[in-house]
């Protein structure tokens, strides 16, 4: 068991060494110029971070939800034999929560992508 | 009794969480009020059911979610909390452009995963639960979309407590590895039966009290709270300092009256906790010393109380920790309803030097807030004052008199900066003018109810008393 | 019915709440509506529960009815329960009986003042913390009512704070029943230690199971009665009682005449076979009563404030009670509490009267004549005076004389010739007082002549209430000669009271022993007749034969003095002492101290508060790793 507390003493340390470093061999005399974003030497046009639809995110994040919560049904489908009519249950009832899920997305516009 | 009834408060607080939030895509943004009215009458619905099954014993899924009397306790206690911040919120979150109707789902889900907690014996299904509720709980933080603090207290409680949820799984593994079982009784009766403790076993025990230990926000597991309590909105402050920090309680009173019991005193555990609650403690208190934001204030003053809180625990004492939690949360969601009474469309009072005279221009708030900080810094005839006495007592009688030293001292620290807030309200003159939205009936209902609680339990805490006694006599062990 | 008797005392108390909360913006007259309401519905409710109480078997005794569990603690449980029984009853009945009448006073008396809904919130408090003290079934419960009407004494003596005497006598009044409360607790202390229950039922079997021994007894007696002497004003004790009459009169009628100042004489009975076990303690009670009797009733003679006299005659009145107690007599002790209740109440209440009538005036050097002037204020101060001297037939001279007949029959010869000795005193001060107030030359400031009213019907109609029980009251505890059975009193107090040893005194000797009274009484008020109207030079004739004895007894014995000097004085100084060498260098200097060591740390602390979501999870991570080495090594 030593060997997990040297893990996590080694990582800690190392950790705590690489941000004290920072702290107090990096130079820290800060000007305008250095706090704005480097662009090349030439003055920035616009914020460095450009901001794009969400709804990509949100097309992504359901997508993924949804993928990944119809992988529960193969472990359902080798054993809904061996456990009939409850396995049918249970699984009605999970369906019902994803279709739930599945309606507040849709009213709340994720879908619409004006 | 093996019977689905076990289910059954669960299972109507989550449709009641479903049903809320379908609703909340139907209903138009000036009907949205009607949510919280639907929760809390799911809330009442299930609060009756605790007393119907309060004789009765069910368990469900092979014992792995048992309605003991220590659940429906801490069940009730849940839904007072949870039904008492929806109150709150009514007006709050119009007023300070909150009001999505998530919000009600968001709190009723993060009380479904409280009650898997409580009421689960086996540490993988309170993982579960524990994921529930923090998820639900990162979502609430953040509630105020337009406010930068509030996204940032989002963001960090998320990162934070992914972290620190790796760490009790991390232990849940390593249990698991040592006992093969990863049930709260099968693992405790490997550390009965094997006479060298195991290292492995110890080291995943003191992983899973540091996942605990976030989540009631004990030093060094503290640093997020005050950040996130500041930004978080204030009844979902209210709500964090008492939810998350009873139900960790709850999961380790399971744990540790058992566990005491079976390992010698000098036990390293024991040290540990014993260190932890000092520095919780003397930390909690020190720093609240010098804030001046309320929320602030209140955040470090709920780390405190996990210190005291944590002396209960190890005291072996499972009915004064019962008695504190309850005493806490009339007191501590009455001084939240007294800070939140405080603001007005787009703006919160939250600073010391905005408090200067409100106890003469608002003398309703100003009266029954000073009750609330009297009972938190724990001065008679209020519930604060029993609570610590019975926690400070049962520590006595099991010999912890340095710690409960600390403790005394600890809460002497503590008067100054709940003083403090009442000078200001008495003492000074009002530096700046403030105007506040009064009419708020909820509100006044709770802070009315809460002061009620705090009265009931600081006078007459016979009967609750009883009810603690029977909800630890029921216990297994 | 009975088993609503539990509502008695939870009625002024609810009526008190609302007027705390919305008494400043109700109108006076709901107030006084409400107020007085309360106290007649606990009066209307006792006296039902007092007949349904007639009607069950005495096996039944004490009715119980507890409300919740108020302390638990261990296996030590309190209850918050209230008992119903027959001394309870009688109790309850008299509290909330006078009491009404003394609120009806009040709304007339009170009328102008400005605190008019704070007066009748304390004054509903007061009613429930009285009916609480005598209604709980243990001695926890009683002592929450005793310390609550000791509250409300304090807050009703200093009503008008404005005024620096009244604010001091309500200090004083507050701390030295304070010395006797200690007794009293500690006497709780030792009934939980030795007899384990709070319970009256529970230590009541105790004793007569003989789990405690006499010394025992003893110890928590004296103890107990150390309570009673504070609160009911016995030597040495009684200082405060007559600075309590700056207090607004109705006030000092219900509490430091008829109801509060008798709660030891209640508490002593409600123990009572504590101190019959004791005995020691019993004589004690007795002797105490009987000098304190005798020697309040000295200082009675020479005052000339109206209302100090009447205090200074509560406390010789209060002698008597005890007297009674302490002989084994206890329900002659409390059939004169019962009497008391009346007359004196009345006394008090005529007397503000006068006041009324004359702006407020209390010197009765300024008196006098005023018979003609208060033609209803006149008759019933006169039949309250007629009472308390023991003339036969009014309620004082069945009480008194039950209590000196006990004395006699139970061969505490000094004590029946102090009680004896207190009578002639009393009839004459009493006497005193009529003669130079209502009777004699006019003596009045011109001023204080021109406002010369009657008082109103809400005043006088109480006066007139009270004054027919002054009458009738004593008719329920007729002495033995008259016929055995006659004697109700006794008979219904019976099973609270079972008087130890049964003493009774030939047909001859009792009538003896009334002959004196009567003429006790009378001689008195004949020898008031002399002095004051008959030949008014006497009194001065005896100051300058007897200067001393006169300057004694007007500065009341000097007892306020040596107090002062004795103990108050010391106390004072030293706790200057104390203060400026202790409090302000060692205590300051340390909090001061830790205080900015405390701050110091905070700040640093509150250094490592960064806000950076890093440094967070680093002092975490540091968190794991002490923590899991902790566990390794």
């Amino acid at each position: 068991m030593i060997e997990i507390f040297l893990v996590f003493l080694i990582f800690g340390l190392l950790g705590a060494l690489l941000l004290l470093m920072n702290k107090f061999l990096g130079p820290s005399k800060s000007s305008p110029t250095k706090e704005s974003p480097f662009e090349c030497g030439s003055p920035y046009l616009q914020e460095g971070i450009n901001p794009f639809p969400i709804k990509f995110y949100l097309v992504a994040f359901l997508f993924l939800l949804f993928d990944i919560e119809v992988v529960f049904f193969f472990p359902w489908a080798l054993i809904f034999k061996d456990m009939g009519l409850t396995a049918l249950i249970v699984m009605f009832a999970y369906i019902f929560v994803l279709v739930l899920g599945f309606i507040y997305a849709w009213k709340k516009g994720v879908f619409e992508w004006e | 009794m093996n019977s689905l009834f076990a289910l059954l408060p669960l299972v109507i607080i989550v449709i009641a969480s479903l049903l809320v939030l379908l609703l909340e895509v139907f209903l138009k943004k000036e009907n949205k009020n009607y949510l919280g009215f639907i929760s809390l009458f799911f809330l009442i619905v299930c609060a009756i059911l605790y007393f119907r099954f309060w004789n009765e014993e069910f368990s469900y899924f092979k014992g792995s979610l048992v309605l003991d009397k220590l659940s429906l306790f801490f069940f009730f206690i849940f839904a007072v909390a949870v039904s008492f911040v929806i109150l709150l919120s009514m007006k709050y979150i119009s007023l300070q452009d909150a009001n999505h109707g998530e919000f009600y789902a968001l709190l009723l889900f993060a009380l479904s995963g409280m009650m898997i907690m409580v009421s689960s014996s086996s540490l993988v299904i309170i993982f579960l639960g524990l994921e529930v509720l923090s998820i639900s709980s990162y979502a609430l933080a953040g509630l105020k979309r337009k406010d930068k603090k509030s996204s940032e207290a989002a963001i960090k409680y998320f990162l934070l407590g992914s972290f620190a949820s790796g760490f009790f799984v991390y232990g849940l593994a390593l249990l698991y590895g040592a006992s093969h079982s990863t049930d709260i009784s099968g693992i405790l009766d490997y550390f009965r039966s094997s006479p060298e403790l195991s290292l492995m076993a110890t080291i995943g025990l003191g992983l899973v009290i540091i996942g605990f230990g976030f989540k009631i926000a004990v030093v060094p597991f503290h640093m997020w709270t005050p950040d996130v309590y500041e930004g978080a909105p204030t009844p979902i402050t209210a709500f964090f300092s008492i939810g998350p920090k009873a139900v960790g309680f709850a999961v380790l009173l399971r744990i540790f009256l058992y566990y005491w019991r079976i390992t010698p005193e000098s036990q390293a555990i024991f040290w540990l906790l014993w260190i932890i609650s000092v520095l919780t403690m003397l930390v909690g208190n020190l720093i609240a010393l010098r804030q001046t934001n309320l929320k602030r204030i209140l955040a470090y003053s709920s780390i405190a109380h996990a210190g005291y809180l944590m002396v209960a625990i190890l005291a072996r004492d499972g009915s004064s920790l019962l008695f504190y939690l309850a005493a806490y949360l009339f007191m501590n969601l009455g001084a939240f309803a007294a800070v939140i009474a405080l603001s007005k469309k787009g703006k919160e009072y939250l600073e010391l030097d905005d408090y200067a005279g409100v106890g003469f221009k608002y003398p309703w708030i100003g009266a029954t807030f000073t009750i609330f900080l009297l009972s938190l810094a724990g001065f008679p005839p209020t519930a604060g004052f029993l609570a610590k006495f019975y926690v400070f007592s049962a520590a006595v009688r099991e010999g912890l008199v340095p710690l409960v030293i600390i403790g005394v001292l600890a809460s002497l620290i503590s008067v100054f900066y709940y003083l403090r807030i009442v000078v200001y309200m008495y003492m000074r003159e009002p530096s700046r003018e403030i105007a506040i939205h009064l009419e708020n009936p909820a509100l006044f209902l709770v802070i009315f109810l809460c002061l009620y609680g705090v009265l009931q339990l600081g006078i007459f805490p016979g009967n609750i008393l009883l009810i603690i006694r029977e909800a630890i006599n029921a216990l297994p062990f | 019915m009975t088993e609503i008797f539990w509502l008695i005392p939870f009625l002024p108390l609810l009526s008190s709440f609302i007027l705390a909360i919305f008494g400043r913006t109700l109108p006076k007259k709901y107030i006084s509506f409400q107020a007085c309401l309360a106290v007649f519905a606990s009066f209307i409710i006792s006296v039902i529960s007092f007949f349904g109480l007639l009607k069950i078997s005495q096996e039944s005794y004490p009715l119980i009815k507890s409300l919740f569990t108020w302390i638990a603690s261990g296996s030590f449980t309190i209850n918050f329960s209230l008992q119903f029984d027959p001394l309870s009853a009688v109790m309850a009945m008299v509290v909330s009986g006078v009491g009404f009448i003394i609120h009806v006073y009040s709304v007339g008396y009170m009328d102008k003042d400005k605190g008019y809904s704070r007066y009748f919130t304390y004054l509903n408090l007061f009613t429930f913390a009285m009916l609480l003290l005598v209604m709980s079934s243990n001695i926890v419960l009683m002592f929450v009512g005793w310390e609550g009407v000791g509250l409300c004494s304090y807050l009703l003596i200093g009503f008008w704070f404005e005024k620096d005497s009244a604010a001091n006598a309500g200090k004083k009044a507050f701390i030295v029943t304070r010395i006797g409360d200690l007794g009293f607790l500690l006497g709780i202390f030792f009934i939980f230690v030795h007899i384990g229950s709070a319970e009256f039922t529970a230590i009541n079997q105790a004793i007569s199971g003989g789990a405690v021994t006499q010394g025992l007894a003893t110890l928590i007696a004296l103890l107990l009665f150390m309570g009673a002497v504070g609160k009911s004003a016995q030597i040495p004790l009684y200082v405060w009682l007559p600075d309590a009459m700056e207090g607004p009169t109705p006030v000092s009628a219900l509490i430091h005449a008829a109801t509060m100042v008798t709660a030891g004489v209640y508490m002593v009975c409600r123990m009572n076979l504590l101190y019959t076990l004791s005995g020691t303690a019993a004589l004690v009670v007795g002797v105490i009563g009987a000098v304190t009797a005798v020697y309040a009733a000295t200082m009675a003679l020479t005052q000339n404030d109206i209302k100090r006299v009447l205090a200074y005659s509560t406390i010789s009145q209060i002698g008597y009670m005890f007297i009674g107690c302490g002989v084994g007599a206890y329900s002659a002790g409390m059939f004169h509490l019962y009497t008391h209740a009346f007359f004196k109440s009345l006394l008090f209440l005529s007397a503000g009267s006068v006041m009324h009538a004359l702006s407020g005036e209390l010197d009765m050097r300024k008196m006098g004549g005023l018979r003609k002037y208060l033609p209803f204020t006149y008759p019933a101060f006169l039949i309250g005076a007629i009472a308390i001297a023991g003339v036969p037939f009014l309620s004082g001279f069945f009480s008194k004389d039950a209590i000196l007949t006990q004395a006699f029959a139970n061969k505490q010869y000094f004590i029946w010739i102090l009680g004896v000795l207190g009578a002639i005193l009393t009839a004459f001060y009493m006497f005193r007082l009529i003669f130079l107030t209502f009777q004699g030359e006019e003596r009045l400031e011109p001023e204080a002549k021109e406002h010369l009213h009657e008082s109103p019907p809400v005043m006088t109609i109480p006066l007139g209430i009270l004054a027919f029980f002054s009458i009738i009251a004593g008719f329920i505890g007729v002495p033995a000669v008259f016929g055995e059975k006659l004697n109700w009193f006794n008979k219904f107090l019976e099973p609270v009271m079972r008087p130890g040893h049964e003493v009774h005194l030939s047909i001859q000797t009792e009538w003896l022993l009334i002959i004196i009274s009567v003429a006790v009484a009378l001689f008195g008020i004949y020898l008031a007749y002399i002095f004051y109207i008959k030949k008014p030079q006497t009194p001065h004739q005896l100051n300058a034969k007897f200067p001393y004895v006169y300057k004694l007894l007007y500065n009341k014995y000097y007892v306020d003095e040596i107090y002062n000097a004795v103990f108050v004085k010391p106390v004072v100084r030293g706790s200057e002492i104390v203060y400026d060498n202790f409090d302000l260098k060692v205590i300051d200097g340390a909090v001061n101290g830790s205080a900015s060591v405390t701050g110091l740390s905070g700040k640093i602390l509150s250094y490592l508060q960064t806000g950076l979501i890093k440094d967070y999870a680093l002092v975490f991570l540091f968190g794991v790793i002490l923590f899991l080495g902790y566990l390794l090594f």
